[in-house]
């Protein structure tokens, strides 16, 4: 026996109740949601505060060292300003000064070598105010930069221009000492050696900067 | 077909845009908020416990600065934002004497102070030329590579006074030396004081 269901009510108001149940079950999960979203939304505010009143409390547990880190940090800023200050002495100054490289030289002559002409070209050290071609790169520290120094002088002997060789050779900042002549010179009637001497120092070597002098009260400088 | 009313679904809709818009605005930020927080609270803490290591470091990195700057006063040159040339002449300037005979000064126009095209720094080139004895030479160099502005020899030749009677000869009698000192002078353009180095 088939049994078949049928409404005493009519179709459109079975539809309506219907439609009115879903209506109210959407507005209830609806209901729900907004419950959730303030759920969420005071659970957001709580940890807020929260995380504050921890943080401020920590900063207040950690002001002195809070503090000191400031200080740390300020003291940080000022030793980089330094090392760009001494970085950018080294890159614009010479750190060989010629007048350390003549009193070196003079230093190193034997007793009775004079010096008749001295000498002392800084290279590659500045810059042009001839306008770069376009479309050509900048090759950084393709010319390094360099102190080439050339001294003529007179000395007893052949030994003695041996010495200043020696003695030039031996001093740290100087390279590639050379003898580029020696002859024969006559000196107030005795014999004596004509000497041309030439020598280089390195400039982007790290050589200990140059100290200011300090004037005397005479007006004298002393290095 | 069930259908529920329009006005239900926008509510759901807004509840839904609602929940949306707290996590997104509000729980996700205070979420991300807190973890930093708690991080620093960490960090704090962590570092309250170390004051007395905190305290050192400061006091040895204050030492290491103050030995840096003592260090620094005396290599450490000026870079004026100006060519300043009257106190460069000043500073080259000697007065003739018994042991000065000629002076020349002559400044040249600027040029960049660095072959880099980057540097915004210039130089001001300067050539001495003086007849003088080899200590008041020495003197005047050592004076203008010892000042506390930056002051760069560049090309320098001295050579004994030549005899009137020969000029190819040196005068081993003379006193006096003819030197040529071609020095500059650098300084920096004003929109780069930042950078301006000072003792």
């Amino acid at each position: 026996m088939s049994r078949r269901q049928f409404h005493l009510l009519p179709t459109a108001t079975v539809t309506r109740v219907r439609a009115n149940r879903a209506t109210r079950g959407i507005v209830f999960s609806s209901g729900c949601i907004a419950a959730v979203a303030v759920v969420v939304l005071g659970l957001s505010t709580w940890l807020d505060a929260f995380s504050r009143a921890k943080l401020a409390a920590a900063q207040k547990e950690g002001a002195p060292v809070l503090q000191i880190e400031q200080e740390v940090g300020a003291l940080r800023s000022v030793e980089r300003q330094l090392v760009r200050s001494l970085a950018l002495q080294r890159t614009l100054g010479n750190t060989i000064p010629a007048n350390g490289v003549i009193r070196a030289v003079s230093d190193t002559l034997p007793e009775g070598a004079l010096i008749k002409s001295i000498t002392l070209e800084y290279q590659n050290v500045q810059g042009t105010n001839r306008k770069q071609r376009k479309g050509t790169k900048e090759v950084e520290n393709a010319n390094p930069r360099s102190l080439v120094c050339v001294i003529e002088g007179i000395a007893l002997d052949d030994r003695d221009v041996g010495a200043i060789v020696d003695g030039l050779s031996k001093l740290p900042s100087l390279s590639k000492v050379s003898l580029e002549s020696s002859r024969s010179y006559e000196f107030r009637g005795k014999n004596a050696r004509e000497y041309k001497v030439s020598f280089i120092a390195d400039l982007e070597k790290r050589w200990r900067l140059p100290e200011i002098a300090t004037v005397t009260e005479s007006g004298e400088s002393k290095p | 077909m069930i259908r529920a009313s329009g006005s239900s679904i926008a509510l759901l809709g807004a509840s839904l845009a609602a929940l949306g818009a707290v996590i997104g605005f509000v729980a996700y930020p205070a979420v991300r908020k807190a973890e930093t927080r708690a991080l620093e609270c960490g960090r704090l803490l962590g570092r309250a416990s170390q004051i007395d290591a905190v305290t050192r470091e400061r006091d040895a990195l204050k030492q290491r600065v103050e030995d840096a700057r003592h260090a620094s006063r005396t290599v450490l040159r000026s870079i004026p934002s100006s060519t300043d040339q009257a106190s460069l002449m000043r500073m080259l300037a000697v007065s003739t004497s018994h042991d000065v005979l000629t002076q020349v000064i002559n400044a040249g126009e600027s040029i960049p102070a660095s072959p880099s095209t980057k540097s915004p720094y210039r130089a001001v080139p300067v050539t001495v030329e003086m007849t003088a004895t080899f200590p008041e030479v020495m003197n005047l160099l050592t004076r203008a590579e010892g000042s506390d502005r930056l002051v760069r020899a560049i090309k320098l030749t001295i050579e004994k006074q030549p005899k009137r009677e020969n000029r190819r000869e040196p005068d081993w009698d003379s006193p006096f030396v003819k030197a040529t000192l071609e020095l500059d002078a650098v300084y920096g353009s004003a929109a780069d004081a930042s950078d301006e180095v000072k003792p």
